[in-house]
């Protein structure tokens, strides 16, 4: 245990680290370009007609535990919801009431998301994370609106903590996608790359390779030790321009092959946080080379006399709304003062990233394996490691009467909710106390639900999913591990 | 100034990372020699990948889509032709000739249901050929109702597509019980035999336009979808990608062998409505009793498409896929659509006096159509990398 005086240093010496004035440029353009793709996101999502196949057109929805009370907004509501989403980002970008609008755009997003467990995606949940982080930030002191309206918020530095938070946070998303792909169908079977790649033989100049199994083998284990090592990389200051460019390659290839749609521009953009604080100064400068006539007013020298992004700079005293305020390079941090907001500040982000770093690993807490069972699967980064395919009957015994029904689901739902149900455990509990209320309604009480489930992973042959003798009508959702969940039998992989 | 420290120069990065990358181009080979030419034995992946997949759509195109629709459209053309003699002179010979050629038609329909994409689907030729069950209400109420039955009046008809295609045909020419006489009578001796000819006629000219509309969808004369279809992936074609367009056929392909489970056989036997007894009633061609044989040509074309072969033509299938992914899964596949078929060939008469006399062979047919479904929708699936999303996703 440190004693008071010890943690009372270590507090001050880290909430000095916390906040060193930094270059906001980097800050400012990666608030620019999130809200832009937002807003991209938004009106791409309107524009393709998903707000209506998504939230208009399904009669049931697989709500999230816990949050059952979340239910779409009438059509015109919903079509509404999605265009205030859109001025919203826009808003963002422009660093306009930047705080609300961050703080609208991350309820509005996050309620979008809650609707339906059928469209869970990691990058949707990924957003709603750097949404939510984001309203925390002062991303909006230069290059915005309110720096505009507002002189006095203008600032050329912010303190550092949210760019090591969105660097962490970035950080944790490969860093456990990485640690997903650590299991024998991907390192061992090359599956599911395997499959897929051989789907895109048309794939220009590579796609004739697609076929063979070498390359699957190449790209799946690049593909691990890209995710485990990129956070790095991108933090090594010799190592950044390398590594950035890889990313670029990986997240264009993913993009091409998989068709995921704004996932690989998110990570492209996000990445930036790992360059060097003043970057965008940096690149306008040689622009300029380039382009003469791309006139603007002079750039700092200081920014001038820098030669790359990777600088990571800036030590002068500033004092700006929160910076530190006190000489601390000799060591000393008697005249730091850690304030109340910063205390809580820093007790927020220590338990948010507890959690995120818990959620990627709580799996190991339920028996078998995750991705047959998927106890502990979302929210934890396990990105493209699966194809897992399957067919679901429902049957209903109405134990006094003896009566049988055999209920097809498609009949409550949607193509791409059935496709998902099939395979998902706590989506098919939901389907069945669904169809034991739709039953209940038109007089059928107390009857029994059981699923007939076949289910393949990674290709392998079918396997029960779910206990069929087990009445779901009577299992209980939460995060207890169920049992009826029928072991996985690891069988060989084509 | 804050530095990540844990990664300092000293680590000399740029060579760890150049090494992680060599290593793991280097270890690949390794990988796949050591597990992935063990991994299932004898009938383990070609590891060619040789299979030309737009020529395979071509074949399939040319050799069983294509052939199949003309077929299809030929047989429409002879029982209209039937259906226009009996209705010149009704009598017994021409009602049995009549309905020899609706059997036929309803043949060369069902050949082509596990390919219903594309036009069939997209242009509604699904509804304005085969909208089943039939409604003879609005059928009778049609025929009491009107004196002539142009297209346009057939459209507004209440009931709409219910009261034509060949379903209503089938209500019209067969009466269930094989009682010819009675169905001659309707023709002659009831008060509405003209209209009712007038009627049976005018439906069987909209169906043999349909099958002609249908057929020039996808042939090269017409629409050429073949085209479409079979240069996926390549410029011109509305396949974005090759994928796309075997991703549309194999979901199609898949979604017909459920449907047969779940609408033609589970819905009959009383499985879906909770009946401790079979309902005959809601077989497919319950008129002509003729839902055995239709689903066995149905799952005959769902062969055709595996095989690639339809008549005398021969060609690359959808098994030629599967072959160059798993051997022995493309093994497992031709013998489970050879068990369904083999199941419904082993049902004793018609599938609406079965379910009642020998309720057995129809659950036994049931149950090896639902182990193909199985099969599709689980490893088939995984294997080919189909999906029914239509949404972005993260492969999670």
């Amino acid at each position: 245990m440190l004693s008071p005086r010890k943690r009372d240093a270590f507090l001050k010496m880290f909430v000095k680290k916390l906040y060193q004035p930094i270059h906001a440029s980097s800050l400012a353009i990666f608030r620019i370009f999130f809200g832009l793709m937002m807003a991209f996101s938004m009106l791409r999502f309107m524009l393709k007609g998903w707000v209506y196949d998504l939230y208009v057109k399904p009669k049931f929805f697989f709500t999230f535990y816990g949050f059952d009370w979340v239910k779409p907004w009438p059509e015109w509501g919903i079509y509404a919801h999605f265009i205030v989403l859109f001025l919203l980002a826009l808003f963002i970008s422009l660093g306009f009431y930047y705080r609300l609008s961050m703080f609208l755009f991350f309820l509005g997003f996050t309620y979008v998301e809650l609707i339906d467990k059928s469209n869970y995606l990691n990058h949707y949940y990924f957003i709603s994370l750097i949404s939510g982080l984001m309203i925390l930030m002062p991303l909006h002191h230069k290059w915005s609106v309110d720096a505009w309206r507002k002189p006095h918020l203008y600032s050329t530095k912010v303190p550092v903590w949210p760019l090591y938070v969105l660097r962490l946070q970035m950080g944790l998303v490969y860093f456990f996608a990485g640690v997903a792909k650590l299991n024998s169908d991907w390192l061992f079977h090359a599956q599911p790359l395997r499959t897929w790649l051989s789907m895109n033989v048309d794939f220009p100049i590579l796609g004739p390779w697609f076929n063979q199994a070498w390359v699957a083998y190449a790209m799946s284990w690049m593909g691990a030790i890209f995710d485990l090592t990129i956070p790095f990389f991108l933090l090594g200051r010799r190592t950044r321009a390398f590594a950035y460019l890889a990313v670029i390659i990986f997240h264009l290839v993913t993009w091409r092959l998989f068709r995921i749609g704004m996932f690989p521009w998110i990570m492209m953009v996000s990445t930036t946080v790992f360059f060097s604080t003043h970057w965008p100064e940096i690149f306008y400068q040689r622009l300029r080379r380039f382009l003469p006539f791309f006139g603007i007013s002079k750039v700092s020298s200081k920014v001038k006399s820098s030669s790359s992004f990777i600088t990571q700079t800036v030590t002068e005293k500033k004092s700006e709304t929160g910076l530190v305020q006190a000489n601390t390079h000799n060591g000393h941090f008697s005249k730091i003062f850690v304030n109340r907001k910063q205390k809580i500040l820093i007790g927020f982000f220590g338990i948010y990233f507890f959690i995120q770093f818990f959620l990627p690993i709580r799996h190991i807490f339920y028996p078998g394996d995750v991705m047959w069972g998927e106890e502990g699967l979302r929210f934890s980064w396990r990105v493209m490691l699966m194809e897992k395919n399957g067919s679901i009957d429902f049957r209903v015994v109405d134990p006094e009467t003896g009566r049988r029904w055999l209920v097809n689901a498609n009949q409550y739902l949607q193509p791409y909710q059935f496709k998902q149900m099939s395979t998902q455990p706590d989506m098919i509990l939901q389907m069945a106390h669904h169809i034991e209320q739709d039953f209940s309604s038109k007089g059928l009480k107390h009857i029994e639900v059981y699923a007939d489930t076949n289910v393949s992973l990674n290709g392998r042959m079918n396997q029960r999913l779910i206990d069929p003798k087990v009445d779901l009508a009577k299992e209980s959702r939460g995060f207890h591990h169920k049992k009826w969940i029928t072991p996985f039998i690891n069988s060989a992989v084509p | 100034m804050f530095k990540f420290n844990c990664l300092s120069s000293k680590f000399t990065l740029n060579k760890i990372l150049k090494s992680v990358v060599v290593s793991s181009i280097i270890i690949s080979p390794v990988l796949y020699l050591a597990c992935g030419s063990s991994g299932s034995g004898s009938g383990g992946p070609s590891p060619s990948g040789n299979l030309d997949q737009n020529q395979m759509l071509k074949e399939l195109s040319e050799n069983v889509i294509i052939p199949s629709y003309a077929d299809f459209k030929e047989a429409t053309g002879e029982l209209q032709t039937s259906l226009v003699a009996f209705c010149e002179s009704p009598d017994l010979d021409k009602l049995g000739q009549a309905q020899a050629e609706w059997k036929t038609t309803q043949e060369k329909l069902s050949r082509t249901e596990s390919f219903g994409f594309g036009p069939y689907h997209d242009q509604n030729f699904d509804n304005e050929i085969h909208f089943w069950p039939t409604e003879p209400d609005f059928i009778e109420s049609a025929i009491s109702n009107n004196e002539e039955f142009s297209p346009e009046v057939l459209a507004g008809l209440a009931g709409g597509v219910s009261t034509r295609g060949v379903p209503a045909i089938e209500y019209l020419l067969f009466d269930g019980a094989g009682d010819s006489q009675k169905i001659l009578d309707f023709f002659t001796q009831n008060e509405n035999a003209a209209r009712r000819c007038n009627f049976l006629v005018a439906i069987g000219s909209e169906l043999q336009k349909q099958s002609t509309a249908l057929h020039d969808a996808w042939s090269a004369e017409g629409e050429n979808y073949a085209k479409q279809f079979y240069s996926a992936g390549q410029s011109g074609s509305s396949f974005a990608t090759l994928h796309d367009a075997i991703n549309l056929m194999v979901n199609e392909w898949a979604f017909s062998v459920d449907y047969i489970r779940d609408l033609k056989l589970a819905q009959p036997i009383g499985l879906k409505s909770g009946s401790d007894v079979p309902l005959p009633e809601t077989v497919e061609s319950p008129y002509a009793r003729y839902s055995k044989e239709s689903i066995v040509v149905e799952l005959k074309g769902m062969q055709s498409l595996y095989r690639g072969d339809y008549g005398v033509h021969q060609g690359l299938g959808i098994q030629d896929l599967v072959k160059e992914k798993n051997v022995n899964a493309s093994e497992v596949l031709d013998q489970l659509i050879v068990d369904a078929i083999e199941g419904m060939e082993a049902v004793p008469g018609s599938l609406h006096d079965a379910l009642t006399e020998n309720p057995a062979s129809i659950e036994n047919a049931y149950e090896k159509i639902k182990t193909l479904r199985d099969y599709l929708y689980g490893p088939l699936a995984s294997l080919l990398g189909v999906t029914t999303k239509f949404s972005d996703n993260d492969g999670d």
